[in-house]
């Protein structure tokens, strides 16, 4: 080993230690020739014996050189020093080959950083292989007192339950509406997580009997809110207008149990901060248990089972379908409990394009190093002769191929890190911000990119120009190669399959966001505005909120220009869906294909313009303690009642009340709009208030009734946060995503096609030049020059013509998988496909036109002059 | 690679052993070891350049010897070369072993 190194140092040094050497021969000889002269003899017989007694320098400099090479290394060595000078005298190679493998490598690495941050999210916290995640049979979450009873089992350890609840932060005049976490208090403990400035929640003090009024903040929210001050432990935090005190900052980089987006504030549980506190079969709290020592995840599933069973035998009317199989799950895997099949489609499919776009960027390096190995059939053939082993030669092209992957990825790796900390428009911006930046993980990556890349680039050639009948060949002097140009065919055909993919999921993404911006959704969503209220649970339990909707409603409906208005829990594909799934906490059981409910107060439907099929709307009859009811849509009459009135029937779901169908509605899109149309109960706003939306239909257009709007929820409820906004503007969470996605898939098609259409110009300005005497000759033969560009072009159309064959093959293959998040076309949409391969035969040709002008302006005498 | 590095009248190894005696005595530059050995062997043993430099590289390579830049006796820059521990050890060992292998000849030669 310290052999090695030495070696190694010696090949650093290397330009001294041979200047070293030199001076140190000259002074031999000087050494030698003085004392040749102080014996008596003449100067020039002196210099002349010294150089005949001490034998050749050069051979001396050569051995002594040797000495420090091993075979391999000196091998290795002389492969990089030469690769590096034929690569100089070839900047054109190499600067496409950079570019290519630049733009490959950088997009790889900038998707690597995003899916790093979103799938890569591991919570911080101690052993976490013994942190499970525990759901009751009978919903998501446990209720407190369930969770008491939980903890109290000594079933696991130490349980933790979590949830959120949102509050406003700050008093009257910067007041905001934030999402605050609220925990068990022993949940830092638990997780095994230090504070870095004061600590956790003391368990006797912070019990939810004491209503503790506590805080622990993250470490972004002390900077920025607190202004990293030391002195931040004591301080107080208005939150819903009640003083809490920061008792701990939570260390730098720790990651929420919530997800890659998790609440800056946590605070315990109490009666303030979960007003269901007390309610036993009320889902609020998700639950994570550590095992004690000796307990397994399965043990735990069947003690948490059989607990439940005992509980729903006391509380049959509270805890009903508890003793169904309880579910646990590890903790890692808890970020993405009942995340939708999509989210994670969508994730592979960029990765699957931004790879194709890797392999399109290599097998153009392949494409030019398989030309320079033509070129270099003689030296490679003599090589071998002489000797060089056949592994010796391919060693030196995959050393040539390093080198250019290098040179990609130090133009992609800088190119993606200054990329993503560029100020960029929209989503896309937000998603690059919160990536970590560089860090390890990344250049792992990278090397494993580079590695790939090498093996794609340099293999094939090397082993392709190094086969025994290539030299064989050459040897006998013919000029072959016909097998050869038959594979770069292939490989471009091959390119051009891939780009059609990226280009095909280009325009299908575009077509999507934009059927979604049309898309009927079921409702009018450019008629409304919409009131959002950051009422706190506390201060307005449920029928108080009522109470606050009706007044805005009274009031609202006086404005001039409001045609309707009326009370809902939400705002339909208001992206409540997709925050669900980031967050575990606070979301419906969303097992199994039950129907979604929501609420909605009277002349909801009217104000939405959902049209009302049968029945009667909910009305001021509906109210608090009065018959429960419910309103439900065509296909959850079309589901459950097939073929019946579904008018008069009881219906019940979920942890809710059996209730009565009064009314029948047309169906509308809730959660995204690629849906399909689902089913869904509609309950009164006043027997089941949840938060507090007030939806406004407009006469004028939406955006100029905001103002009016504004004064009015002011006048009523002056200290309430509130956003005014359109309709379609709370809605625009999803198409923000969707033009983030089209714009990402967009740039992905674009840099494939430029790639591939690299690619086919290489091999037809190859193919141009490689048949000039064979043009040459039909020229001289009569063909018109318009005749032989049409020849070259016409070989380029059949490339793309077969790579838009397989392509196309490749996606309807592909068509599955990608049918879930389109909108209004088809995976196959022929739209799409048909521009699609017009812009792959327009770049095709695009690519051709500079090859075919100089194969048609090939001079025949001079071509037939140089055979 | 491939050819001699050793004088066809040298038993190969024999060269760098003899070097290591030489700067056994103290450190010393190239052209002092290669006049010390032609003039400790009475005339016999003429090293030329191009064996004595890959010796002495190959010594520097195990890590037996040392070379560091100091002033010649005529005040020239010149490269002196010490033993190192390492180098010591090595000269027992192979001294050990060419001793044998001499007694092991001259029995065959005197049978």
């Amino acid at each position: 080993m310290t052999i090695f190194l030495r070696r190694l140092a010696h090949l650093l040094r290397r330009p001294r230690v041979e200047r070293e050497l030199a001076d140190e021969l000259q002074f031999h000889r000087d050494m030698a020739r003085q004392e040749l002269e102080s014996s008596g003899m003449s100067a020039e017989d002196a210099e002349r014996l010294a150089r005949r007694v001490m034998g050749d320098v050069t051979l001396a400099r050569e051995e002594s050189r040797e000495v420090w090479m091993a075979p391999w290394l000196e091998g290795l060595w002389q492969d990089l020093r030469h690769g590096v000078a034929s690569l100089r005298r070839s900047p054109g190679l190499l600067v496409v080959s950079a570019l290519s493998v630049g733009l490959g490598i950088g997009l790889n690495i900038l998707l690597f950083m995003v899916a790093n941050m979103v799938y890569g999210h591991q919570p911080t916290m101690r052993e976490p292989d013994r942190v499970i995640g525990v759901e009751p049979g009978n919903a998501n979450q446990f209720s407190h007192p369930d969770y008491q009873d939980l903890v109290r089992s000594g079933i696991f350890a130490d349980a933790l339950g979590f949830g959120t609840a949102g509050l406003s932060l700050g008093s009257a005049d910067a007041m905001r509406h934030v999402n605050v976490a609220v925990v068990t208090s022993n949940f830092f403990d638990l997780l095994g997580v230090e504070m870095s400035l004061g600590g956790t929640f003391p368990p006797g003090a912070a019990a939810p009997a004491r209503e503790p009024r506590m805080a622990v903040v993250t470490y972004d929210f002390w900077q920025a809110r607190l202004h990293g001050d030391a002195r931040a432990v004591g301080e107080t935090l208005i939150l819903s207008e009640r003083p809490f005190m920061v008792v701990g900052v939570l260390p730098e980089g720790y990651r929420s149990v919530f997800g890659w987006v998790g609440p800056q504030i946590y605070v315990p549980v109490s009666s303030f901060t979960l007003p269901t506190l007390a309610e036993r079969g009320s889902p609020s709290l998700s639950v994570l248990g550590r095992l004690s020592p000796d307990g397994s995840a399965e043990q735990a599933q069947r003690e948490v089972t059989a607990l439940g069973a005992e509980l729903e035998r006391i509380h049959p009317d509270r805890d009903e379908g508890m003793g169904r199989p309880a579910s646990v799950f590890p903790a890692t895997a808890l970020q993405f409990r009942g995340t939708p099949g999509p989210f994670f489609l969508v994730g592979g499919l960029v990765w699957a394009s931004v790879s194709m776009v890797l392999v399109i960027a290599c097998i153009n390096v392949t494409g030019l190093l398989l030309a320079r190995a033509v070129l270099r059939r003689r030296e490679i053939a003599i090589r071998v002769a002489l000797g060089a082993g056949r592994a010796r030669v391919v060693q030196a092209m995959l050393v040539e191929a390093v080198l250019l992957v290098l040179s990609g990825a130090a133009v992609g790796l800088p190119g993606a890190l200054v990329l993503s900390r560029l100020p960029l428009p929209g989503a896309l911006g937000g998603l690059l911000e919160a990536t970590r930046g560089f860090e390890a993980s990344l250049l792992a990556y990278a090397l494993a990119l580079v590695v790939a890349s090498t093996l794609v680039c340099g293999l094939v050639p090397a082993l392709r120009a190094t086969r025994a009948d290539v030299v064989t060949e050459v040897r006998q002097g013919g000029e072959g190669g016909t097998s050869r140009l038959r594979f770069r065919h292939a490989m471009v055909a091959g390119q051009m399959a891939m780009s059609l993919v990226l280009v095909m999921l280009a325009l299908l993404s575009a077509r999507s966001e934009l059927h979604a911006s049309v898309a009927d959704p079921g409702f009018d969503i450019d008629r409304g505005v919409v009131v959002r209220l950051g009422l706190d649970a506390k201060q307005y339990p449920g029928e108080a909120r009522s109470r606050v909707g009706d007044r805005l409603v009274e009031q609202i409906e006086q404005l001039p220009g409001v045609s309707a208005v009326s009370v809902a829990g939400f705002v339909p594909l208001g992206g409540d869906a997709l925050a669900r799934s980031f967050h575990p906490a606070g979301r419906t059981d969303i097992r199994g294909p039950r129907p979604s409910t929501y609420s909605v107060g009277p002349g909801y439907f009217r104000t939405l313009g959902i049209p009302l099929r049968r029945g009667r709307d909910f009305d001021d009859r509906d109210a608090a303690g009065a018959p429960v009811v419910a309103i439900v849509d065509e296909t959850f009459a079309r589901t459950f009642f097939p073929g019946q009135d579904v008018i008069g029937r009881l219906v019940q779901t979920g942890g809710e009340p059996e209730a009565e169908v009064v009314g029948l509605v047309g169906d509308s899109r809730v959660d995204t709009m690629g849906e399909s149309a689902k089913s869904v109960i509609y309950y009164a706003f006043a027997q089941r208030p949840g938060s507090l939306v007030v939806h406004v239909r407009t006469l004028p257009p939406p955006a100029s009734m905001i103002s009016t709007v504004t004064r009015a929820v002011e006048h009523v409820v002056p200290t309430v946060p509130a956003s005014v906004e359109t309709l379609r503007g709370a809605t625009s969470l999803e198409l923000s995503l969707r033009r983030a996605g089209t714009l990402v898939m967009g740039v992905i098609g674009a840099v494939g096609l430029l790639l591939a259409a690299i690619g086919l110009y290489g091999v037809m300005a190859y193919l141009a030049a490689s048949r000039t005497v064979e043009v040459g000759i039909r020229m001289a033969l009569g063909a018109s020059v318009g005749r032989i560009r049409r020849d070259v072009l016409e070989q380029a159309l059949l490339l793309v013509a077969s790579g838009s064959v397989i392509g196309s093959a490749a996606v309807i293959g592909l068509a599955p998988a990608f049918r879930t998040v389109l909108v209004g076309i088809g995976p196959l949409d022929p739209l799409s496909l048909a521009a699609a391969v017009v812009l792959l035969a327009a770049a095709g040709l695009a690519a051709a036109l500079l090859p075919a002008q100089r194969a048609a302006r090939v001079e025949p005498l001079r071509a037939l002059r140089h055979t | 690679m491939g050819v001699s590095n050793q004088p066809p009248d040298l038993l190969p190894g024999t060269l760098d052993l003899l070097v290591l005696r030489t700067l056994q005595r103290g450190s010393m530059h190239g052209y002092g070891i290669a006049q010390y050995l032609r003039g400790s062997s009475g005339d016999v043993l003429q090293v030329g350049e191009s064996s004595l430099y890959p010796a002495l590289q190959r010594l520097l390579l195990q890590g037996w010897i040392e070379g560091a830049w100091g002033a010649s006796e005529n005040n020239r820059r010149a490269r002196y070369y010490t033993l190192t521990p390492a180098g010591r050890k090595q000269l027992a060992a192979e001294r050990r072993g060419f001793e044998r292998l001499i007694a092991a000849i001259q029995r065959v030669l005197e049978a």
